[in-house]
């Protein structure tokens, strides 16, 4: 099979750049919701992740899980007044970020971490130039001339592959694909240790998303970055990331390295999203889609938050909420199902 | 950006052509015999017919037309059948005293309202923006004549502040100006307001936020830039409300501008100087129209990049 | 001649009222401006009942008298009762406001209407037609055309009408060409109508919401119009009250009688407030976007 292959090359990739014992993000118990007008909205409910520096790490969810609000958290860029921290902690290189002020925030913004938002069409400001917008970013952060923030913003073009004679340019100039090199230009300006990317090729068509996925790979490679990616899509969680965390109804349901997730996965959803992929090799009547609809995220249940549309669902999942299994040193998994697993695989080991 | 500002100038010729013709036209179709009412009731029928022969207004319309336009671009309007004085002459007179009443109003109006609208955007529902969004409701409710009188009665007769009424100093500018100011103010406020909050939910001011920008630079580079268009369209539209209603605060105020020697010569039935006055009033109305679209030009680049030199850039950039 | 689809839409057309009138119903100030415009109107239509006196009635032993209790609003200078002339006063203001809105919508919705939907050279034509008018500032071709016609109340309509034109054409156009590439379009075309039942029972049930709201603020500017050109003498002639004509004539006296331009202007005021929050409320009761 070809993807184990690539799997494989992409893990050995990963594996130089990543650092295991330096923890570049640490996520504990974070709970997040939204105040509008028809009521609370529950976005994120006690979610932990960790991330180690240099590694990547792919965010899976379906829409509405609760991907870009745990993104905006981090960076706290959630919209005011609505979306508020409720609980939890966020620990960036050691530094606690929701303690910070807003200046020490700000200082982290751009230049430690930084993010590349979904839609590249509307994430450029219209009348100002690319480059000036690339110069801002830098200017913002290191204490240079204008004009030398201009050079330094073409070679940024150069590096995401946009002529830099192209700087004086507007957006509305560029195509999708092309608009979205700029913003990762941006991100990328002033070597960051995080990046954050929220879905960046969901918007492009399928060729320009292979380009700007190797584009990432490469400045990955170059400037050491530690990479969180959320997409819905598993084929670039395989091209991309070292990690997979998979994200429903606001909390990580299992956690993983990509080899772990991708060949011996273990929550029911998890095995339902591999199984609604169509397989080029085999031919099926019909495709497999996981039944039901996520429960509404302003009216959660009680117990496990898969547990209606979950075909292995026993009597106890719907009364309390399952713990966090530790399957071996980085697996875990949030599942009832799991629990005498843990437990199986030290006897074996042992 | 002149290829832009020079089709702005060729498009407004016609438009103005388009003015005098329907102005004209209209006030040549008004009743009433302009040789009488120069006249006067005592005088004679052969004089009338006399006069009427002398000033050309038995010839057809086509050729009135075309005199008044001839005329018109020599600068001469003709004279007022009251007084016979030449109109250009009492417009060229006067005009300077509405266009700076006009200008100061909408300056005033303009500076205090978009900042209040900036404000109150940034800062929605609070107290503040509950004000401003009241004041800004009675703002654009309240006729300005009534409260020019208003003011006049209570800052003039009653607490004897400011003079009612001339116009021979900056303290007689208050008065009016607050009147003009206050119904300009809350119509640019709204939409400045309603601009503001429409452009800070866009995705390009997160990320000049998670750029790490500094919130007031967020507001008014990326922001207010952004949501300038609007804002200049109105303050455009509301020069040309402010250039009418000179004739309602100059009436009100006694100011001896364009706009009181409209309103006087409206009931003397003074046919050339309403005309005149209107259409010149019409052409600084012209006039600040293309200095809006000139702005335009520069706070919006997608639009004079229509108008980009190199022609190969623009067909790149339509084809994108 | 319904089709079903026709039928399903006029059903859904109906409910879509329904949602907005309850949207309506929350907004406390378009409440507010309902309520008071309909006093104003129900003032306006049973003047005949309610006031106290006749509006031309002059007594002149009772002129510039203060308000009191019998005489609400005071009497002006020639001892006439303020408040039934203001209520007999509404009664003109309204009716301008309606029937110049009516003109502006006849003329201006159907120019922008086979503006929008024809395009091209004549949409072209039509607009910079519109454009020369919108070039002169309203109260002053409203001026140009008085002057021509004459002094009263229908010249005045007619002129403040014809100010309107360009805004109602343009608002008409727009929805018109947001319309126009729906698909109900092309099924009507293909099933044989022609152009002008296209337009009227087709493409019109869909762009009354921005009509409606505009109907509401103009109303709100003839009416201000009205009373501003009545003020400078180019309206209604005395001695039909008119809130306008009411404060010019006021004018003379206010060092000692301010009463009498209190009444009228604040009677102007509520009249255009009471629209002007009436209008907020349905463009943001009838607003697309909250639909879905």
């Amino acid at each position: 099979m070809a993807c184990v292959t690539h799997l494989i090359r992409a893990l050995r990739i990963s594996e130089q750049v990543m650092n295991m014992d330096e923890k570049i993000l640490e996520i504990e118990n974070l709970a997040v919701e939204y105040r509008t007008d028809d009521g609370v909205v529950k976005a994120v409910n006690g979610l932990d992740l960790t991330l180690e520096k240099g590694g990547t790490l792919g965010l899976v969810g379906e829409t509405g899980a609760g991907k870009t609000t745990t993104a905006l958290s981090i960076m706290r860029l959630l919209p005011d007044p609505q979306g508020v921290i409720t609980s939890g902690s966020i620990k960036f290189a050691g530094k606690d970020i929701l303690s910070m002020s807003k200046s020490e925030l700000r200082k982290v913004r751009g230049k430690h971490i930084s993010m590349v938002f979904q839609d590249p069409m509307t994430s450029l400001n219209p009348i100002l130039t690319v480059g000036d917008q690339i110069a801002e970013a830098i200017r913002l952060h290191e204490k240079i001339s204008h004009a030398d923030a201009a050079v330094r913003a073409q070679s940024m073009l150069e590096r995401v592959g946009i002529p830099a004679n192209r700087y004086s340019e507007y957006p509305h100039q560029f195509s999708g694909g092309m608009k979205q090199r700029v913003v990762i230009a941006i991100a990328l300006a002033c070597n960051p240790q995080l990046l954050i990317a929220d879905e960046p090729t969901t918007a492009l068509d399928v060729t320009i998303q292979a380009q700007v996925l190797a584009l990432m790979n490469n400045l990955k490679h170059d400037f050491k970055t530690s990479m969180i990616i959320i997409t819905h899509d598993l084929g670039v969680v395989a091209e991309m990331c070292d990690r997979v965390a998979i994200l429903y109804c606001g909390e990580i349901v299992e956690y993983g390295s990509l080899e772990d997730i991708f060949e011996r996965p273990e929550h029911p959803y998890t095995k339902g999203l591999f199984s609604s992929i169509p397989d080029l090799d085999t031919k099926v009547p019909r495709l497999t889609p996981i039944p039901g609809l996520a429960p509404d995220p302003s009216k959660l249940p009680e117990g496990c938050k898969f547990a209606n549309r979950c075909s292995m669902r026993m009597p106890e999942c719907v009364k309390a909420d399952p713990p966090v299994v530790n399957l071996d040193n980085l697996h875990r998994v949030k599942c009832l199902l799991a629990r005498g697993k843990d437990a199986k695989r030290h006897a074996t080991l042992g | 950006m002149f290829r832009y500002v020079l089709r702005r100038i060729l498009m407004m010729i016609p438009v103005l052509l388009g003015v005098v013709f329907v102005i004209f036209s209209i006030l040549y179709f008004s009743p009433g015999d302009p040789a009488r009412t120069i006249l006067g009731v005592t005088a004679t029928e052969q004089e009338v017919e006399m006069l009427s022969e002398e000033l050309g207004l038995n010839d057809p319309y086509g050729v009135q037309l075309f005199r008044y336009l001839q005329n018109l671009l020599r600068g001469d309007m003709g004279r007022s059948y009251k007084n016979n004085k030449s109109v250009s002459a009492e417009i060229m007179q006067r005009f300077p005293t509405t266009l700076l009443l006009a200008t100061l109003s909408i300056l005033f109006a303009a500076i205090v309202a978009i900042i209040a609208g900036i404000i109150s955007a940034i800062r929605q529902y609070s107290i503040f923006d509950n004000v401003v969004t009241g004041f800004s409701l009675l703002g654009i409710s309240i006729p300005n004549f009534w409260l020019g009188l208003m003011l006049i009665i209570l800052v003039s007769l009653q607490w004897r502040l400011l003079p009612a009424s001339g116009f021979y100093g900056p303290k007689y500018w208050i008065l009016p100006l607050i009147t003009n100011g206050v119904g300009y103010m809350a119509g640019i406020m709204r939409i400045t307001r309603s601009s503001m909050l429409e452009v800070i939910r866009q995705d390009y001011i997160r990320t000049a936020r998670a750029k790490g920008q500094r919130e007031i630079i967020v507001i008014l580079k990326h922001a207010l830039r952004n949501a300038i268009i609007p804002i200049i369209t109105l303050i455009g539209l509301q020069f040309g409300r402010a250039l009418g209603g000179a004739v309602l605060i100059e009436t009100v105020f006694a100011i001896p501008g364009l706009g009181k020697y409209l309103v006087d010569s409206i009931s003397a039935k003074d046919i050339p100087v309403i005309q005149g006055g209107v259409l010149f009033l019409a052409f600084l109305f012209g006039v600040v129209n293309l200095g809006v679209d000139i702005l335009y030009g520069f706070f919006d680049p997608r639009i004079s990049s229509q108008y980009k030199r190199n022609k190969g850039k623009a067909v790149r950039a339509h084809a994108k | 001649m319904q089709s079903r689809e026709e039928t399903n839409r006029s059903r859904k057309n109906y409910s879509l009222w329904l949602s907005a009138w309850r949207r309506l119903r929350k907004s406390r100030m378009a409440m507010f401006g309902l309520a008071l415009f309909a006093i104003i109107c129900l003032g306006a239509i049973f003047a005949d009942v309610i006031a106290p006196y006749p509006y031309d009635f002059q007594n002149l032993d009772e002129t510039f008298q203060f308000p009191s209790a019998k005489h609400w609003f005071g009497t002006d200078s020639v001892g006439r009762d303020i408040f039934s002339r203001i209520l007999y006063g509404g009664r003109v203001s309204l009716q301008i406001g309606l029937i110049s809105v009516l003109i502006s919508v006849t003329i201006g919705g159907s120019l922008g209407a086979i503006a929008g939907y024809y395009g091209g050279k004549t949409d072209n034509l039509i607009m910079r037609t519109l454009d020369i008018l919108l070039a002169i500032p309203a109260i002053l071709l409203a001026i140009t055309i008085v002057t021509a016609l004459g002094p009263g109340m229908f010249n005045l309509m007619l002129a403040i009408g014809v100010s309107s034109v360009p805004s109602f054409a343009r608002i008409v156009r727009a929805s018109i060409l947001s319309v126009k590439e729906q698909e109900f379009v092309e099924a009507a075309r293909l099933s044989g109508c022609n152009d002008a039942h296209i337009i009227f029972s087709h493409l019109v049930p869909n762009i009354m919401a921005p009509i409606i709201v505009q109907v509401t603020l103009s109303m709100a500017l003839s009416i201000l119009s009205a009373s501003s050109l009545s003020f400078i003498g180019l309206g209604i002639q005395p001695p039909m009250p008119e809130w306008g004509a009411m404060l010019s004539a006021g004018r003379a006296y206010i060092r000692n009688y301010s009463h009498i331009v209190l009444f009228p202007g604040l009677a102007i005021m509520a009249t255009i407030l009471s629209l002007n929050l009436l209008g907020d409320g349905l463009r943001d009761a009838l607003d697309p976007r909250l639909k879905n």
